[in-house]
Parts: C-alpha cells; sequence; structure tokens
C-alpha cells in the first residue's frame, strides 16, 4: 500500500493536466479576481452624489431650498474637507439646458451626474434623472434613488409646514419645535452583527475554493482509472501484480487525497497571503473544511472512475461538466450567476445540500461571518455525508465489476 | 476526404465536451439572458432595497415605522436571535436592517416633546452600503415628521402620529427621466446572451479542437500519416476542414439558439445589428481555434488542453467585462483588458446591438472589434505553424534532428 502511495503521488505529481487542474486554475483565477475585485468592495460606500442645481431666479427667491441644498452638499468645483463629507456634489448651472448639457457629458465617466434639479415654482422642486436600467441594481441606480429621496425630504417638509403654519401661524415661537422641523434627527447608529463587514468579493472566492476543491477530484479519477485491468495496460498490469487489490485501492486514493488537499493548501495559502483574504483568522477551521473538501472530491472522481463502459475522456467530461454546473449554482461566473445562486438557494434550499461547491463555499463563509462554528460543522456534516455515499457506491460497482477472466 | 471522415467521427465519438461546454452553457447563457429583462426605463423606478425590523417595542411608533419602511422596499421576515440576524446580513438576504429596542416609542415621545434628542435605533447594512444609506436617509426624514407631529399634537395618539407622519411623508418630488446615450433597451438582452455565452465558446472550441489536434499530433500517429501516401498539405487541409466544420456548428449553435429564445430582443435589433453580431461572434470562434491549434502543437493531453480551455474561458470572460462590467474594475485592469480577446468581443457585441438599420458606417466601426479578434486568431495559427514546423524536425517525430543522431 505504501508503495502504492508513494508512487501514485510521483505520477501525479509528473501529470501535467492533474497540475494544471487542482494548482494552476485557483492560482491564476484568484490573481484575476485579486487584480479586477480591487474597487468592487468600495463601490457601494456612500459618497457625495453628483448633482447639478440651476440657479435661476426662482431659486435665487428661495432662500429655504438654496439652504437645502448648501446643507446636503458642497460645490464640486471647489473641492475641501468639507466636500468629503457633503451628501452631494453639487454643479451650479444657470439654465436646465446647461444643466442637462453638463449631466449629459458626464456620461460614461467614472462619475456621472445622477440627475438636475430645478425650482419651477417656490418650495416645489422638479427632478430630472438618468435613464437607469432596471434589471440589475446599479450603483448609479441607488445614488439617482437617495438623490430623490433627498428632495423628498424638502418637499415633505415644505409641505407639511406650510400646512402647520396655516393651522397655527404661531408655531415658530417654540424653538424645539423649530428644530424639529427644520432638522433630520440622528435616528441611528450603524452596528456590525457579523464578525466581519460583508464584502462582495470574498464570495467569489469562496465560490472559487468550492470549484477547486471539486476539480482536486480529477487527481482521484485518474489515480482510480490506473488501477482498472480494463481501462489500459497499466491497469492490466497492476491486477496481476502481487498487491491485493484492495490495499492498492486504499493506496491510490490517499494518494490522491493527499495531492488534492496539498494542491488546495497552497491555492488557500495563494488566496491568504497574495490576494489578502483573511477568512477571519480561523486558519485551523479553514484547513480542516479544506480536508473534508478534498476527501469530497476524491470520493467524487473515484465514484466517476469506476462507471463501467466509458472511456477515461467521457469521464473527464462528465467531471468537468458537474463540476462546471456546481460552480454555476455556487455563483462563481460573475454577478448574473451571484444573484441566481442566491434566487435558487432562497427557492430551493434543498438544492444546496446536493451541491459540494456550495457546501464548499459556504462552510468557508460561515467561518467568515458567523460567530459560532455550528453552521460550519454542518456544512462539513453534509459534505461527509456526500463521501460516505460515493465511496459506498464506488466500492459497490468496483465490487459488481467483473473483467474478462479465462 | 478520409482524414476529414476520421477526425469528424473523432470529434462525434468524444462529445461530453460539446454537451458540457455548448450545450449546457448554451441554454446556461439563454437562463441568464432571460432574469436580464430590460423594462421599461422611460419611469423612474426607485431602487429595490430589501429590509427587516427587529421589533421588540411592538408599539404604535414601531408599527408606524414598519409602515413607512414598507413604501421604500420589500420586507424579509428575519427571527429576532442572533444568527438569524447574522444570515441575513451576511447573505445578502436584507440590504438594511433596523432594530427597534423596547420602550423605544416612548422613550421617542417624551426626548422629542422635551426638545431632547430622540434615542437611536440599531442599524445593519448588508454588502453595499449606499444601498442602507438610501432607506437611512428616508426613515431619518419619517422620524423627523413624526417628532414634529408629536409636538404639534401633544395628546394624540402613537397610532395617529404614525399616521399622520406617514401622510406627511407620502409627499414625494415630480421625477423626470431625461434618456441617455448609454441607455440599455431589448436589443441587449441578445447582446448579453452571446456575451454570457462567452466562457462556452471558448472553452467549447477549444477543448474540442484541441483534443482532435492533440490526438492527430500524437507522435506514433504523425510517424504512420507522415509514412502513408496521404500528402501532409491534403492532411492539413482535411484536418482544418473537419475543425472549421466543428467551430461553424458551434457558431451556428450558439447564434441561432439565442434568436430562438430571445425573438422580442431580434426583432429590436436591426438586420444590420444582427448581421454585424454574427461577423464577430464568428471572429470570436476563430479565436479559440487558433489557441488550440496553438496549443495542441505541443502534445498536450486531453485534460491539459480541456483545463487550458477552460481556465482561459473564465479569464477572458472576466477580464472581457462578460461576467463583470469593466466599469467597475480598477482602471489599470480595463487598461489591460484592451490586450484580451473577451473585451473587443463584448464591447464590439454592445456597438452591434445598437447599429440602426442600413447604418454600415457604425457596423463597420463596431467590425473593427472583430478585425482585432481575427488578428488574435492570427498570431494563434501562425505561432501555431511554427511550433508545428519545429515539432516536424524533431526526433521524435522522425525529422532532421532524428537523422542527425543517427549520424
Amino acid at each position: 500500500m505504501l508503495d502504492t502511495f508513494k508512487y501514485t503521488v510521483l505520477s501525479m505529481l509528473r501529470n501535467k493536466g492533474i497540475l494544471v487542474w487542482a494548482l494552476a486554475f485557483p492560482i491564476v483565477l484568484s490573481t484575476c479576481f485579486l487584480f479586477m475585485f480591487g474597487e468592487l468592495d468600495d463601490l457601494g460606500d456612500v459618497e457625495a452624489i453628483p448633482t447639478v442645481v440651476v440657479t435661476d431666479e426662482a431659486y435665487d427667491d428661495s432662500p429655504a431650498f438654496q439652504q437645502f441644498i448648501g446643507a446636503l452638499g458642497s460645490n464640486s468645483e471647489s473641492e475641501g474637507d468639507e466636500g468629503k463629507s457633503a451628501l452631494l456634489a453639487v454643479k451650479y448651472a444657470a439654465s436646465s439646458d446647461e444643466a442637462l448639457s453638463i449631466m449629459r457629458s458626464s456620461e460614461g465617466t467614472d462619475d456621472p451626474y445622477a440627475g438636475y434639479v430645478t425650482l419651477p415654482e417656490a418650495e416645489s422642486p422638479e427632478l430630472h434623472v438618468q435613464q437607469g436600467v432596471s434589471s440589475m441594481q446599479s450603483i448609479e441606480g441607488v445614488d439617482r434613488s437617495i438623490l430623490v429621496t433627498f428632495m423628498d425630504t424638502f418637499v415633505s417638509r415644505a409641505e407639511f409646514i406650510s400646512g402647520a403654519v396655516e393651522d397655527n401661524p404661531e408655531i415658530f415661537t417654540d424653538p424645539g419645535l423649530v428644530q424639529s422641523l427644520f432638522g433630520v434627527p440622528d435616528a441611528t447608529e450603524k452596528v456590525d452583527l457579523t464578525a466581519n463587514a460583508p464584502v462582495e468579493s470574498v464570495r467569489y472566492y469562496f465560490a472559487l475554493m468550492g470549484m477547486a476543491a471539486l476539480f482536486g477530484a480529477q487527481v482521484a479519477l485518474s489515480a482510480v482509472i490506473g488501477l482498472l485491468p480494463n481501462m489500459g495496460p497499466l491497469g492490466a498490469r497492476r491486477a496481476v501484480a502481487g498487491v491485493r487489490h484492495d490495499s492498492a485501492l486504499a493506496g491510490a486514493i490517499l494518494a490522491s487525497w493527499v495531492v488534492s488537499f496539498v494542491c488546495l493548501l497552497i491555492a488557500y495559502a495563494y488566496i491568504r497571503v497574495v490576494c489578502g483574504v483573511d477568512f477571519a483568522g480561523r486558519d485551523v477551521s479553514c484547513l480542516l473544511v479544506l480536508a473534508v473538501s478534498s476527501l469530497t472530491a476524491t470520493s467524487l472522481g473515484a465514484a466517476l472512475a469506476v462507471i463501467p463502459k466509458l472511456p477515461e475522456s467521457s469521464k473527464s467530461g462528465i467531471l468537468t461538466g458537474v463540476v462546471c454546473l456546481c460552480a454555476l449554482f455556487a455563483g462563481l461566473y460573475g454577478q448574473p450567476t451571484m444573484e441566481l445562486a442566491d434566487t435558487v438557494a432562497a427557492a430551493f434550499p434543498a438544492s444546496q445540500f446536493v451541491n459540494p461547491a456550495v457546501q464548499i463555499s459556504q462552510a468557508l463563509f460561515s467561518l467568515m461571518y458567523y460567530d459560532t462554528m455550528v453552521p460550519c460543522l454542518q456544512h462539513m456534516g453534509v459534505l461527509i455525508i456526500m463521501c460516505v455515499v460515493l465511496f459506498a457506491l464506488s466500492a459497490h460497482t468496483l465490487r459488481r465489476q467483473r473483467y474478462a477472466s479465462i | 476526404m478520409r482524414v476529414f471522415k476520421a477526425a469528424l467521427q473523432v470529434l462525434f465519438r468524444n462529445p461530453a465536451y460539446l454537451l458540457i461546454y455548448a450545450v449546457a452553457f448554451g441554454f446556461i447563457g439563454v437562463a441568464m439572458a432571460s432574469a436580464f429583462s430590460v423594462g421599461d426605463t422611460s419611469e423612474y423606478e426607485r431602487a429595490e432595497v430589501q429590509w427587516a425590523v427587529i421589533d421588540r417595542d411592538d408599539s404604535g411608533i414601531s408599527h408606524g415605522i414598519e409602515d413607512f419602511l414598507a413604501t421604500q422596499g420589500t420586507q424579509e421576515e428575519v427571527a429576532d436571535d442572533e444568527l438569524s440576524m447574522q444570515d441575513a446580513v451576511a447573505k445578502g438576504t436584507v440590504d438594511y436592517m433596523l432594530v427597534i429596542p423596547q420602550g423605544y416609542g416612548e422613550q421617542f415621545l417624551n426626548a422629542v416633546r422635551a426638545g431632547d434628542e430622540p434615542p437611536k435605533m440599531d442599524v445593519v447594512y448588508s454588502y453595499y452600503a449606499a444601498e442602507g444609506a438610501l432607506v437611512d436617509a428616508a426613515v431619518a426624514n419619517y422620524l423627523g415628521l413624526l417628532g414634529s407631529c408629536a409636538i404639534l399634537d401633544g395628546n394624540a395618539s402613537e397610532e395617529a402620529l404614525s399616521q399622520d407622519a406617514l401622510e406627511a411623508a407620502s409627499k414625494t418630488v415630480p421625477v423626470e427621466v431625461v434618456e441617455t446615450s448609454t441607455s440599455l433597451n431589448e436589443a441587449d438582452t441578445y447582446a448579453f446572451y452571446l456575451q454570457f455565452c462567452s466562457y462556452g465558446i471558448f472553452a467549447a472550441v477549444i477543448a474540442c479542437v484541441g483534443m482532435l489536434i492533440s490526438i492527430l499530433s500524437r507522435s506514433d500517429m504523425r510517424r504512420r500519416i507522415l509514412s502513408s501516401p496521404v500528402s501532409y498539405i491534403s492532411y492539413n487541409l482535411q484536418t482544418a476542414f473537419a475543425c472549421l466544420v466543428l467551430v461553424v456548428c458551434i457558431w451556428a449553435w450558439f447564434y441561432l439558439l439565442g434568436m430562438s429564445f430571445f425573438p422580442s430582443a431580434v426583432a429590436a435589433t436591426s438586420t444590420t445589428g444582427l448581421v454585424t453580431e454574427g461577423v464577430l461572434l464568428f471572429a470570436y470562434v476563430l479565436v479559440p481555434t487558433g489557441v488550440a491549434f496553438f496549443i495542441g502543437q505541443f502534445g498536450l493531453g486531453m485534460g491539459a488542453t480541456n483545463a487550458i480551455g477552460n481556465i482561459g474561458g473564465l479569464v477572458i470572460s472576466f477580464l472581457g467585462g462578460a461576467w463583470i462590467s469593466l466599469d467597475l474594475v480598477p482602471g489599470a485592469v480595463a487598461a489591460f483588458a484592451h490586450f484580451l480577446p473577451g473585451y473587443w468581443f463584448t464591447s464590439s457585441i454592445s456597438a452591434a446591438a445598437h447599429v440602426p438599420e442600413g447604418a454600415w458606417d457604425q457596423a463597420l466601426s463596431a467590425l473593427g472589434g472583430g478585425g482585432v479578434l481575427l488578428l488574435f486568431a492570427l498570431v494563434f495559427f501562425l505561432a501555431g505553424m511554427v511550433v508545428a514546423r519545429m515539432r516536424m524536425q524533431t526526433s521524435d517525430a522522425g525529422g532532421n534532428a532524428l537523422a542527425t543522431s543517427a549520424v
């Protein structure tokens, strides 16, 4: 068994295809993520929204609106410390045409103007916003909505005050009421519930780890096929050798698990050190998840390898298909598939229990965000059940298999 | 044509890669593009936000806050326990979670009527702070109005005050939507489908063509072919023809599959635009063909070829902006994307989708990206030919190096 283990490890390490799948794949793709997602996590931060305000006669005649705009923003032409905490980055235009022109000229730039505000009647502003994309929630779409909410605040306050003054002209004698009417209370305090603040880009790394772990199944696929007497001269020679078949199988599977686990460890170290994903500092727990993940991948490779009457290329193709589909529903293939994964998970929670890529990524996800280890252990439990089922299937198929005999 | 027939037999005896990358990913592209409904963008639509309230107060004030939030987005039910709350935030089920503490309503009314600062509630944002800030700004306005109502009418019940504040907050600004040149329309659904499929196309062509070339490039096979009466030119032409048939089949599959599933998007695209998209797609299909021809010359196995196709497809689709908009990535990465075929494919397809009928000057502008794709393909073909020629001269292939070593 030890000889089988040793030579299986050596042959796997000399197999370029396996090294590309198990090692190069996660490193290349995580490097790609590292460069691409550098700014993705900052996109949702609250920044001053570029807005054009038309300063025509009506604007000049409305000191309340001027004060409101002044409180929300600073003139983007004279950026200073004040501009950093401002809610709007205001640019003033003399007319609607000029405002429209400014807005159009900003299309396609890094900071497009969300819209422009006019004041056709006293205390009744009108907002003109850029056309949005309704199919996807974009950052620009959220900016537009925040701008509309600010203007809603002004309109609702203006109407409320005018109604209140009509009912009781002396309300401005109450300083508490004046403060309440013209001020917006600081009503909430932002807190964090999770061990780490949710970060969008990290989800892609978790999905990548899920796919990379499953591609480790190629190692077991190749190792177990090398044992089958009807799959090539190597298997035929080993079948007549003086090594018990079960110990050769155990050696091959153990070697496959070790190789895929080591490849996954290298990928983990790369993501941890180079890409800067800290996995909440729970390295020991992460190693445990990776060990179980690579064992599940090994069982998957073994189960596919023993499918009778299929050439190796077809088995490899099936494995590729299974892994790609699992990764799709883990959300690896960009924003649309991440949304699809969330939708499917919400609509059919049971679908997650049959997808090892989701279980692996969710196990890492649990370590990152939850205080307790319970969710992570649940995901690892599901992976171990998958592993047992797949190994049992492999053993059953191998025992039933009959080869040409005298 | 025996080589041609044999090559096709090799391809069709190993349909796994074709089924996975072309058929499965074609349908996945359809599913993804189906979710890409452009809709009517001429009307202003508020950004969709999911919110949850953990109401530990259960008062008229807290119910009023919930009623107001119902006008701001979609409510998600979250249980009042730590794990459920962490789960909702970490998985992005809710964008905004407000925790109303016990006794908040009474404390709020007492504070505003006494002229003090109202008590604060805990709020949790999920992945994007801007979405949380959007709801938070609206909640702050509502509470301001609620406080004013409470001061104006010191005897009103919590329910009545909440109702008054809700009515006051319902006054909104009129919003007009200004059409922009970057706006999307129905035609973009088909373009999105083609862009999403860039991975499947790339991986399918490389896995299938690479598999064929690696099988035909095995040393023993080469020796037999070199010693056969088939001329080397004829052999190469027949192999290339088989690859071309496969590539045309993959091109037609992806091109027509999207058309059959998105008739309204096709109707919204001009004939000129559709022809341009077809030409661009064909130019793109030739790029992985060239890459497959190149890597096939190194004698890599099917596993390695498949891996290169898969990883290459992922990298090209990510960096090309097919899956994540290049507007969201750092400028240096967006600039680097220009050196990859994925960028030229996605940007040209987007431009082609908006080409008006008969506007061939605009179509030619979009086809410029197709020209760059052809150059990518040409570079890989030429590099592959150089490698093939060098390989023919090696001792392993029975070339001049063998003769030299024999001497």
